[in-house]
Formats: C-alpha cells, sequence, structure tokens
C-alpha cells in the first residue's frame, strides 16, 4: 500500500505544528541591574527595555498626536508615565521569588524614558522590592514577560544581567524559554481570536537565576 | 453513521478527513491552558512545571523543531522592522531589495504554520476534486487577496481618516469576523452541494441491496477517465464497468480523481479565495503602518506584494499535497470499487463541508468570546 504510507505521510505533513507564531507582534530586549545593599541583599529590580523600531513607532506616534504642541521629551514623559500607571496593577510584569516563594515588589520609580541612538525606544525604571531579600545561598528567580505574549520580553545576551552591590559573589542564570508545540500552536490561534492570549507569555518567558555565596556576616 | 463507520474503515479518505479535522482543529480549538495566568500564583505551575519541560527540550525533537522556529521567526521579525528603519536612514536599492527579500521570506515562513486560511483551502482540496492549477490558483488568489485587503485597511483607516495606526491595527479582528463568517457560509454551502449530490446519486441503483453500501455495491457512477471540467457533468451516472466489488481492479483502471467527486462550479472556489483573503495578514498590516510612519508608504506596497508572494508559494505548496494525497486516496480506493469510492467522494466532501463549517462556526464564536488582550498596556 505505497499510496497509503503516501497519503499517511501527506496528512502528517499537513499536521505538523509548523509555527506560524503570529505572536508576538513586538519584542523588547531587556537589561537588568539587581541592585544589593551594603549587607549583600537584593533592594530592587531597576529594568532597562528597549522596544523595537516599529513598535517604538506606535508608540510615539500617539503622544505625537495627543500632545502636539509639546517637546520629544514631554511626550515620551507622558508616554512613559503611562506605562508605569497601566503596569502598575501587573506587578511591572515582573514576577520575583525567592525560596519558592512570591516576593512583594513596590511602585516602580526612577523612571527614564528616551530615544535611544537607533530610533528605539528606551524605557527604564527600578522596582524596589517590598523588603530587602538577603541572598543566603537560595536562589533568587525572575521572570518578565507580557503575560499575553502580543510582545516577547527577552534578555539579548547572559550580560543582559548585572548584579550591583559591594560585594559581589553571585551567579547568574538565564534559563531560556522551552514551550512545547502545542503552546506555540497555541500562540498562533491566539493570532485568530480563538485561543486566550492570557498566561500564554509565561511558557515564553525566559527564568533568570540568581545564586550568591553566602558570605561570613559581619556585624 | 454506521455507514460512515464502515465507509471509513474501508478507505483512505478517513485519514484525509482525520487529517483535515486536526488541521482545523490546531487553529480553531480554544483552550486556555491557564485563564488567568497572571494572578495565578501557584508555585507548583510557575515553578516546577517549566522546570520539566525543560528537561525534555533536549530530547524531543519536535520540540527543537518548534524552537527552531521560533528562533527564526524571531530573526525575520526583527530583520524585516530593522530593514524598514535602514531604508529610512538610507533609501538606497540595496536596502530596497533586502527589505522586499525579508518580507518574502517573511511571507513564505509566516505561512507554514496553521491559519485558518491554509486549513480551509486543505481541507476544501482534500475533499473536493480538484486539479492542481485550481489549487495553485486558489492559493495565489487568496494570498494576494490578502495583501489588498491589508493595503485597503491601513491606506482607508491611516491615511484617509487619520486614525491612529493602533487602533487601524485593531481593525484586523473586525475583519477576521467577517472572514470567519464567511468560512462558516463556505463550509454551508459547500455541506448543500455535497447533500445534494449524495441525493442525486443515491445508492441502491441495483435493487438486490437497496440498504447495503457494502463491498457488493454494483458501480453506479463515475468511472470516466476523462476530467471533467465542467459544473454539471459528473453527475452524469454512467454505466458501471465492474458489477461487483472486490475483483483487481485498481490495476485495470486508472481513476483520474477529477472524476469521481462532484462536480466542481466557478463559486466554492470564489468563496473560498474570499473567505481567506479577506482577512489581511497581521504582518502585512504592521509593515504598512510601520512604512507610512516612516514615510515609505511605496516601499511598504513593495514589500506586501513580496510577502504575499512568498505566502502564495507556500499555501501553493501545502494545497499541491492535498490535492497529491486527496488523488492517492482515490486511487486506493478505486481498488475495492469504485462505487463505494464514488460515494465516499460526496461523503468526503460533506464531510470536507462539515468541518469548515464547524471551524468557521468556533472561530467566530471564539472570536467574539476571546477577550482582547491589552493591547494598550504598554
Amino acid at each position: 500500500m505505497r499510496g497509503d504510507s503516501v497519503t499517511r505521510l501527506a496528512a502528517l505533513l499537513l499536521l505538523t505544528p509548523l509555527a506560524a507564531l503570529a505572536h508576538p507582534h513586538a519584542w523588547i530586549d531587556l537589561h537588568v541591574n539587581l541592585d544589593l545593599d551594603a549587607e549583600q541583599r537584593i533592594t530592587a529590580v531597576s529594568q532597562t527595555w528597549v522596544f523595537d523600531p516599529v513598535y517604538t513607532l506606535l508608540l510615539v506616534e500617539e503622544f505625537e498626536q495627543e500632545l502636539a504642541d509639546a517637546g520629544r521629551q514631554e511626550q515620551l514623559d507622558a508616554l512613559g508615565q503611562r506605562m508605569l500607571h497601566s503596569m502598575a496593577a501587573y506587578d511591572y510584569l515582573t514576577r520575583i521569588r525567592h525560596g519558592g516563594a512570591r516576593v512583594g515588589t513596590g511602585t516602580a520609580e526612577n523612571m527614564h524614558i528616551r530615544l535611544n541612538d537607533d530610533d528605539q525606544l528606551e524605557f527604564r525604571f527600578s522596582l524596589p522590592l517590598s523588603e530587602p531579600i538577603p541572598l543566603d545561598g537560595e536562589a533568587l528567580e525572575y521572570t518578565i514577560f507580557d503575560p499575553t505574549y502580543y510582545i516577547e520580553m527577552l534578555h539579548p545576551s547572559p550580560d543582559a544581567v548585572a548584579v550591583n552591590g559591594p560585594d559581589n559573589r553571585c551567579q547568574v542564570d538565564i534559563v531560556q524559554p522551552s514551550p512545547t508545540p502545542a503552546q506555540i500552536a497555541r500562540a498562533a490561534a491566539v493570532d485568530l481570536g480563538a485561543a486566550s492570549a492570557d498566561g500564554l507569555g509565561e511558557h515564553f518567558a525566559q527564568r533568570v537565576r540568581v545564586r550568591c555565596q553566602p558570605t561570613a556576616r559581619g556585624g | 453513521m454506521r455507514r460512515l463507520i464502515l465507509l471509513c474503515r474501508r478507505t483512505p479518505v478517513c485519514g484525509l478527513m482525520a487529517a483535515a479535522l486536526l488541521l482545523l482543529l490546531s487553529t480553531a480549538h480554544a483552550s486556555p491552558l491557564a485563564p488567568d495566568a497572571l494572578r495565578e500564583d501557584d508555585p507548583q505551575t510557575a515553578e516546577h512545571a517549566p522546570h520539566q519541560e525543560h528537561q525534555e527540550t533536549e530530547t524531543n525533537p519536535a520540540r527543537r523543531l518548534a524552537a527552531w522556529m521560533l528562533i527564526t521567526q524571531r530573526q525575520l521579525h526583527r530583520d524585516l522592522t530593522s530593514g524598514m528603519r535602514d531604508l529610512r536612514h538610507e533609501a538606497s536599492a540595496t536596502n530596497g531589495l533586502w527589505l522586499i527579500l525579508i518580507s518574502f521570506l517573511y511571507g513564505m515562513f509566516h505561512a507554514a504554520g496553521p491559519g485558518h486560511g491554509k486549513a480551509v483551502i486543505s481541507t476544501y482540496l482534500l475533499t473536493h476534486r480538484a486539479r492542481v492549477r485550481r489549487g495553485l490558483t486558489l492559493s495565489f488568489a487568496a494570498s494576494f487577496l490578502q495583501a489588498v485587503t491589508a493595503i485597503v485597511l491601513v491606506f482607508g483607516l491611516v491615511r484617509l481618516a487619520g486614525w491612529l495606526s493602533r487602533d487601524a491595527m485593531q481593525q484586523v479582528a473586525t475583519v477576521e469576523l467577517v472572514s470567519f463568517g464567511l468560512v462558516a457560509t463556505l463550509g454551508a454551502l459547500l455541506c448543500v452541494r455535497a447533500c445534494r449530490g449524495l441525493l442525486r446519486r443515491p445508492v441502491p441503483v441495483h435493487h438486490q441491496h437497496p440498504h447495503d453500501d457494502g463491498p457488493m455495491v454494483p458501480v453506479t457512477a463515475g468511472l470516466s477517465p476523462s476530467p471533467h471540467t465542467g459544473g454539471g457533468a459528473p453527475d452524469t451516472p454512467q454505466a458501471g464497468h465492474h458489477p461487483t466489488a472486490g475483483c483487481a481492479c485498481g490495476h485495470a483502471h486508472h481513476v483520474a480523481p477529477d472524476a469521481v467527486a462532484p462536480g466542481q462550479g466557478r463559486w466554492p472556489m470564489i468563496a473560498t479565495v474570499l473567505a481567506v483573503g479577506i482577512r489581511p495578514c497581521t504582518g502585512a498590516v504592521l509593515i504598512l503602518v510601520a512604512a507610512n510612519l516612516l514615510g515609505l508608504w511605496t516601499a511598504g506596497l513593495f514589500a506586501v506584494f513580496a510577502m504575499a508572494l512568498g505566502t502564495a508559494l507556500t499555501v501553493s505548496a501545502l494545497a499541491v499535497l492535498a490535492i497529491k494525497a486527496r488523488s492517492w486516496a482515490v486511487r486506493i480506493a478505486s481498488r475495492g470499487g469504485a462505487a463505494r469510492w464514488t460515494r465516499a467522494g460526496d461523503v468526503a466532501a460533506l464531510a470536507g463541508g462539515l468541518l469548515i463549517l464547524f471551524a468557521g462556526l468556533s472561530l467566530f464564536s471564539a472570536a467574539l468570546t476571546t477577550a482582547p488582550p491589552a493591547f494598550y498596556r504598554l
């Protein structure tokens, strides 16, 4: 039955979930600084988001129209404020875990926004932790993602994560996402309005683990 | 129903049906794994599950393929957006050609995945008699109509009506609804058509087994070796060649696939092109919107047509595959008795129509009920 196997092959080829990935539509490059205090505790996660050129255009266009008479920086600041404001309810798309428990975060501060030399939007803010987390050997893990996966948010390289502190003995691991073919198919289906996008982004997010060597805690 | 099942057991048409069904389901099935994962704070799912998933990565080839697709897609997307920007900085022929090449590749690659357009075209071609040329026409017409829809949408809303690009992009969802409605309509029309074929070509032409469509059913129609071109011809019953099935007739008669299924008019094709092509590719809309914002409208037009060409090539490949698969199935089936296949052709057409109808309806209702993504959050 040669034909039968050909039929099967054809069926298989048609079915192979070659993901079209209509989602995501935009991307953000992440650069993250983990701020340590003198006692080797993490106090804040400072983030720089670099938007892709087209998404930058879309965002800027809106404020060019809305604040037509204002200067460029004023428009950008308004955009930055709105972004922070609307993300506040979503923990600024940042989830931090320590020892298996979710770490609370406060209100973002120190916002800076500008267009960089490549005409890409560069958006910076610092996200303070509710309470400083001592790096006692237990790994701290964080993910930053758009839950709807409309925007893909990734650290472009291992050195996109830095630990800033006086005594830095930390090791950073970026665990790359490994979505299942089913999740990729779902991402494609989202674009047809056929699947909910909520929660999708997590499967396409990098997980960053920071582990620091315990230090002799000086009093 | 029993008959259908029996039929399924005997012919590979069932495999094709299943293929078409799965193809459609893969695009139409809405299965939110985590309805509100944002609020979800369960370490079980958030922490442990991804660990396990990660461990499988190296071993599972499907995963590796998926990862490769992700990376390629990402790269193309990035090249596309930065190509646009480069063209603005330096309007050179090199940059222009580069953008067009990237658009073409993006279209080709993008079309390789599940999408209702491809699913509808494949299902239609799997379950209906069609020649390769028709399949190609279908694929190209639908792909280029998609480009035209994108252009009309962006030109009309952004350039004429002065909408914000973002608002215009969201209107893709509205156009999608129309597309899904057309898909459902196409399915319903195909069903009606197939039913008429089934009624017109009843099984018990020979009188001994009025209610049996088993292997003993004599040939009633459709072994004409010449392909039909018109609409009504295949419905004409012809003298059976083999009064009993089960003889080794497969080798003696090459059955042209065109000869054994309901005939084709022009309208199913037009309806398919419309249903598929009315939905613009989001990538095309994105390019046009960006091109417009950068003052590169003409370059955007070229890019979008290059993308449509890429899409058309991939969809054509799928279409030819579907047509070939169907023609193999017909050949296999005709070994067991052409009568069964003739009927199977009608049943296949009916099933195909039902599948397309189902897909259209479920996509339509899903699109209505699924909350739109939080587009404005950032």
